[in-house]
């Protein structure tokens, strides 16, 4: 089993197609308004009527998914009163179902709005890394499902020496807060975090419900 | 997210605190002449308390598991703040239970009122820290602890008005403690101006880091604030009124004022919790 398991996105690969999303809800069955893994439609700029009657254009989209970071520092398992948001030996954080009290704090914490409240158990949910797979030396749905192989996973070390880390892009937040293992490389369109340039095509998708 | 319980709680909570501060301070300097002020306060300020306790089961999912939230006070406010309302909710009942069975243990009551003055300011304190995140900068900042504290004084600056008109008719001498709740409810009603301007610079700070149409704010803040001042304008008119009564005209006049305070605290809690907009992702 890996070290400190990371989620690895390539986003020039990254279609937007969300089967990623779709995979995940599937495995851990989760219910309607639950997105453990959510795609983010990322989109701006504009058409412009030069003098000379012919138009330029410097119109963006791109995709990158979301899902927990599995912090280095997690604000989740700081701020959650019973001890339910735990982080285990691999770094892989998670929710204690029996301990956990539903009041919510580390949703409103978290910055990538990884815990998930589950109306229907009026418990908190999120991505486990899908550690049940990584035992037996399988892949996370995820990663599995992702038809252009933009997603996938590795240790984080490994994974930051060999590609670098472009997580400080637009509209992601700043990674100093948590200091998120999520590796993403730098689209040819990304836009700097500081820059407000774009804006998010998909919010319901996105959000907290 | 129905919010309802915490607007419950933390109002609930925040006045009790001001309701007992106001009981313990008005005693220590000597103001507070007439022991049933002292009583009747901490008496309140428990019956509220509980209030605030049962309300928040109504935010867990899980009643049966509240004890948990006990477990993690090295890193969670949430857990910090739960510790020192059974703290303070104990030291409450206990100068109650002396105060009332006249006990005669001095020395031990004042150390109590000393650390449940503490308590209550750490209720305030751990409950502030919850709010200051990161990631709502609709409640990250100064505005948060002035409205905080603000509410303590002003609900407990109310409550403990209305409880010395009771008592006025029979005993005098408790004007200077109708005096001691005035100074809190202008204390808290400064404190309540002085949190105007944090929250309205703060519009553009949650622009800034959000990245779809976020609902426009300053519209329903704008409107929230001016019933809220025209509230607290109303009440103390009331309250000056009240003053050059006694006996009933005197209570209901500030049971009003209580209501309307009640009332517009309410209705800015709402919007407090109306303004939660996460950034980030």
């Amino acid at each position: 089993m890996l070290k400190q398991p990371a989620f690895f996105l390539d986003t020039q690969l990254c279609i937007g197609c969300k089967t990623c999303m779709i995979a995940c809800k599937d495995k851990n069955d989760l219910p309607l308004g639950v997105r453990w893994r959510r795609v983010i439609e990322f989109s701006g700029g504009d058409w412009f009527c030069l003098p000379d009657g012919t138009y330029r254009q410097n119109v963006f989209t791109y995709y990158l998914s979301v899902s927990c970071g599995h912090c280095q520092k997690p604000i989740c398992v700081e701020s959650c009163p019973s001890g339910a948001m735990n982080q285990d030996e691999l770094g892989i954080v998670s929710v204690n179902k029996q301990m956990c009290l539903g009041c919510r704090m580390c949703e409103w914490s978290c910055p990538y709005s990884a815990p998930q409240y589950n109306e229907i158990t009026s418990l908190m949910t999120k991505c486990d890394f899908c550690r049940d797979q990584l035992i037996e030396d399988n892949v996370p749905a995820c990663v599995a499902a992702c038809p252009t192989r933009a997603l996938t996973f590795g240790d984080y070390d490994d994974l930051v020496s060999r590609f670098g880390n472009c997580s400080r892009q637009a509209p992601l937040p700043d990674p100093e807060m948590t200091m998120p293992r999520l590796i993403f490389t730098s689209h040819r369109d990304s836009k700097a975090m500081q820059v407000k340039e774009g804006f998010i095509v998909n919010p319901e998708e996105v959000r907290d419900e | 997210m129905n919010n309802w319980s915490l607007i419950i709680f933390t109002l609930c909570t925040q006045c009790a605190i001001g309701l007992s501060w106001i009981g313990l301070i008005g005693r220590f300097l000597g103001l507070d002449n007439h022991i049933l002020i002292y009583q009747w306060s901490l008496a309140v300020a428990l019956l509220v308390i509980m209030a605030a306790i049962l309300s928040v089961f109504g935010h867990l999912q899980n009643p049966f598991h509240a004890p948990l939230a006990l477990k993690n006070l090295k890193t969670s406010w949430l857990s910090r703040e739960v510790t020192m309302l059974i703290l303070f909710t104990g030291l409450i009942l206990i100068l109650l239970f002396i105060s009332w069975f006249d006990l005669g243990v001095y020395i031990l009551a004042v150390v109590l009122e000393i650390a449940a003055c503490f308590a209550g300011g750490l209720v305030l304190l751990t409950m502030t820290k919850i709010y200051l995140l990161k990631t709502v900068p609709a409640w990250n900042h100064l505005g948060t602890p002035l409205e905080f504290a603000g509410s303590a004084l002003l609900l407990g600056g109310a409550f403990e008005l209305v409880i010395c008109a009771a008592f006025w008719e029979d005993y005098q001498e408790v004007k200077s403690s109708f005096g001691v709740g005035g100074l809190a409810f202008l204390i808290g009603t400064g404190m309540k101006l002085l949190a105007i301007r944090p929250a309205l610079t703060i519009f553009s700070e949650i622009e800034k880091h959000t990245w779809y149409k976020i609902p426009d704010l300053r519209n329903l803040y704008s409107t929230v604030l001016i019933i809220r001042l025209a509230g607290l304008f109303l009440s103390i008119i009331l309250f000056i009124t009240a003053w050059n009564y006694a006996g009933k005209v005197s209570i209901l006049l500030l049971f009003i004022s209580l209501f309307v305070i009640t009332t517009g605290e309410i209705i800015g809690r709402w919007y407090f919790y109306r303004s939660y907009i996460k950034i980030g992702v």
